[in-house]
């Protein structure tokens, strides 16, 4: 069975008048030893999506649907809270995305980091040892992790947090925009470090939330693409990043500075036209996309939501 | 007109973050700050914006230290971009008023026709007047800092990572958007980031901060 | 909960109201008279009408317990706040605090009294005096961490000074902080100034609450009668009351503000 099995997860968080739906019916399937990259626009629900995996959403919010871990085989959303928890920083670790928030101001660098370790039973002088080389390797000082979260820079708080997360050792990786605000030498210390920690750590499954599209097409093996919180498009990283198959990720693509640096004007609107959330701003945009919101269709190169692959068949 | 930074030297307690970072940039023209993370671009472009104090350095305008003479006039010329948008409005304020806060502080007429032009020059309607940031999306909270920036007519806007934050398409629209105003208005447009490709595109200079100091390259 | 608040506080308000419609308490009448008609409250040990000293004892004790809270409260944010946003200005502001944080109030308001005259006004002054540090303290990390905040930079890149940004920005923001504040060191000053008066270090003369359980307590034969319930209750539930009041009051607000986040 697939490392991690994502069916049909659902959330919605409560407005007045009602509730706003964040994230529809997403699926997708993270093998062991695969790099699942997850794309989308900023604000899309990304986050949300680890954050519900890691059931961290506030209580009001509304969650359905199953997410099946393969460690013991059980779908982490109805696992009781206890046992879930005794997952975290052993076989699932998280790289949160604001490392300004993430670390506690008042505990040294290392003393955080080391926690999971110790908590576990791991001698203290191996933990240490453990980050000192993560840290070498990206480049951040030994004695970065003595110091306060306030004395690193934002890139090495972010750096920091990646080190912590693969000294877990654990088999399920959520990253969350692991590369927001690290420049791009270190970007590829970043690379390297991910793809090291695979061959350490063979089994190791990473979930990649992220807008950084060279980085993910570095190490993803697999792409999924998000949009008004549905599943937009689904394929193998190598034929996505060659030519993706749905509007939006063509203008995704389109939009980065080294492949044309296109604007593509986004407003906001979309909520109860029914059709395509993506048509008003569609270039491609035709009748059908008007009219109804299209299923995801199956094509050689992966699934896509689109009714210009409609004819392909679902 | 032109701004240059002569031997800026800036400490913090015991390190020296910059050391005799020398450049200079004019009106129209768009230039990019690049460095490592931690090398020191936001320290220098708040030292340009006078936020901070250097520790031996001249900034002049033209040649002159106008911020000795008249303080109020240089802040006029150089507008703040900061990096997260959706920080840099007081939330307690309505939009219309943190809008005039610059004209306030510079002493500049309040008019309200002016700032409802300027706003709509960004694509923001007249009803934001009395939204406040929480009900505003980020696109809007970016806007709406642009239009703060440009309400005092400045003839210089200094970004810090104006796009570090967004997804591809809001970078590029981001981008787009600043750029179409710097060529309208004739403006010099100096950012800070980590994108060396984004540098690339769009900036007609590249300087590249490291440990201190500043090499230069040229660009398109 | 705010019904219940108003309820405790009411009391004391109601007392300090009062004061202005009756007359002045004089020895002029029989001593231990129970409640009845004429004085609802009786008289104590030495003749004077226990709700005429309620009320006038209420403009004393409460007029300590503001007066001593508001000045602490109003220097201690002036200091924390400077010190918040000058960062020049923290170190030196800071040991001064600590400085003043050093010295435990109540041993000193006893000391004082034995050098001193025992006018209210001097317990306002050392209550105050020694009661800002705290206020002073919890205020300073949330200024500072305001100052980080990006529409300060804005204001600040625009030329803004310290006194524009105290008042527009920070303080507004800190507001909440500083009542918060506010009704603890109102609190602590009513407690203390009363405490003073009971162990008979104020000027008997002058009413007070603390000066009527004093006279209370010293008399043997209060306890030993039925004396103490009209003698002893009504000023010790009066001062009860609204430190329960002041205390549910600050229930539920948050004291210590997260800086980062800014209020």
């Amino acid at each position: 069975m697939p490392l991690l099995e994502v069916q049909k997860l659902s959330v919605a968080f409560p407005k007045p008048g009602g509730y706003e739906e964040v994230l529809r019916e997403v699926s997708f399937c993270l093998e062991a030893g695969e790099t699942l990259a997850l794309i989308g626009e900023s604000g899309g629900g990304k986050s949300v999506l680890i954050e519900a995996l890691l059931r961290l959403l506030p209580r009001e919010s509304r969650v359905s649907g199953r997410a099946f871990f393969q460690f013991q085989g059980r779908d982490l959303l109805a696992m009781p809270l206890r046992e879930h928890r005794s997952l975290l920083g052993q076989k699932i670790a998280w790289i949160p995305q604001a490392a300004t928030e993430a670390l506690h101001p008042l505990l040294p660098v290392g003393f955080q980091l080391a926690e999971p370790l110790l908590v576990r039973g791991i001698p203290r002088r191996e933990a240490y040892a453990r980050l000192v080389g993560l840290f070498r390797a990206l480049d951040l000082p030994e004695e970065a992790l003595h110091r306060y979260p306030h004395q690193l820079s934002g890139g090495m708080r972010q750096r920091a947090l990646v080190a912590g997360a693969l000294a877990t050792g654990a088999t399920l990786v959520l990253a969350d925009e692991p590369t927001k605000g690290v420049d791009v030498l270190r970007k590829d210390q970043t690379i390297a470090l991910f793809q090291k920690s695979r061959v350490l750590n063979p089994g190791m499954g990473l979930l990649l939330v992220t807008h950084d599209l060279p980085f993910a097409q570095a190490l993803a093996q697999k792409v999924v693409v998000l949009y008004a919180g549905k599943v937009v498009e689904e394929g193998k990283a190598q034929t996505f990043f060659q030519g993706p198959l749905h509007p939006y990720a063509q203008a995704l693509l389109e939009a980065l500075p080294e492949r044309g640096f296109k604007p593509l004007p986004l407003g906001l609107g979309r909520e109860g036209r029914g059709g395509c959330p993506f048509f008003p701003f569609c270039p491609e945009g035709s009748m059908p996309c008007e009219e109804g919101d299209p299923p995801l269709f199956q094509t050689p190169k992966g699934r896509v939501r689109c009714w210009r692959y409609g004819d392909t068949g679902p | 007109m032109e701004i240059q930074a002569l031997d800026l030297w800036k400490r913090y307690s015991r390190t020296w973050v910059l050391r005799g970072a020398c450049f200079s940039f004019r009106r129209g023209e768009v230039v990019a700050l690049l460095g490592p993370s931690g090398s020191g671009k936001t320290t220098l472009l708040l030292t340009l914006l006078r936020l901070i104090p250097v520790d031996r350095g001249r900034i002049l305008i033209d040649g002159e230290d106008l911020f000795r003479r008249d303080p109020k006039a240089y802040h006029r010329l150089l507008a703040y971009l900061p990096q997260h948008p959706e920080g840099s409005f007081n939330p307690r304020w309505s939009l219309g008023r943190s809008l005039e806060e610059p004209l306030r502080l510079l002493g500049l007429p309040l008019r309200r026709d002016r700032v409802l032009e300027v706003m709509e020059r960004v694509g923001l309607s007249p009803g934001f007047w009395g939204r406040y940031p929480h009900q505003l999306s980020g696109g809007e909270l970016q806007r709406a800092a642009l239009a703060r920036a440009l309400l005092v007519e400045p003839r210089f806007l200094l970004a810090d990572e104006p796009t570090a934050m967004l997804d591809p398409i809001r970078a590029a629209n981001t981008m787009a958007n600043l750029l179409h105003l710097v060529q309208k208005e004739k403006l010099g447009l100096l950012f800070t980031s980590h994108d060396p490709d984004l540098a690339r595109r769009v900036a007609h200079r590249i300087l590249l901060l490291q440990e201190g100091r500043i090499l230069t390259q040229v660009a398109t | 909960m705010k019904i219940a608040i108003l309820a405790l506080l009411a009391p004391s308000l109601g007392l300090l109201a009062l004061s202005f419609f009756l007359p002045y308490p004089r020895a002029s009448f029989p001593a231990y008279l129970p409640p009845g008609p004429g004085h609802p409250l009786g008289t104590d040990d030495a003749g004077y009408d226990v709700l005429s000293l309620l009320a006038y004892g209420a403009r004393t004790t409460l007029g300590v317990g503001f007066l001593a809270g508001s000045l602490a409260t109003f220097l201690g944010a002036g200091i924390g706040g400077s010190a918040g946003l000058w960062s020049r200005l923290e170190a030196p502001l800071m040991r001064l605090t600590d400085l003043f944080f050093a010295f435990p109030r109540l041993p000193l308001l006893i000391l004082m009294s034995l050098y001193l005259r025992p006018d209210p006004l001097n317990a306002v002054l050392v209550l105050a005096l020694f009661g800002w540090p705290d206020t002073a303290r919890t205020l300073r990390p949330l200024v500072a961490g305001l100052r980080q905040a990006g529409y300060v930079r804005v204001a600040r890149s625009l030329g803004a000074g310290g006194v524009y940004l105290l008042t527009q920005h920070v303080l507004p923001q800190a507001w909440p902080l500083v009542a918060t504040q506010w009704i603890l060191e109102v609190r602590f000053a009513l407690m203390a100034g009363a405490g003073l008066a009971f162990l008979g270090l104020t000027d008997p003369t002058q009413p007070d609450w603390g000066v009527m359980l004093f006279q209370a307590f010293n008399r043997t034969e209060t306890f030993l009668g039925p004396y103490w319930i009209w003698t002893v209750l009504p000023p010790a539930l009066a001062l009860a009351s609204l430190v329960l009041g002041l205390s549910l009051a600050v229930l539920g607000r948050p004291r210590q503000l997260d800086p980062r986040l800014g209020g």
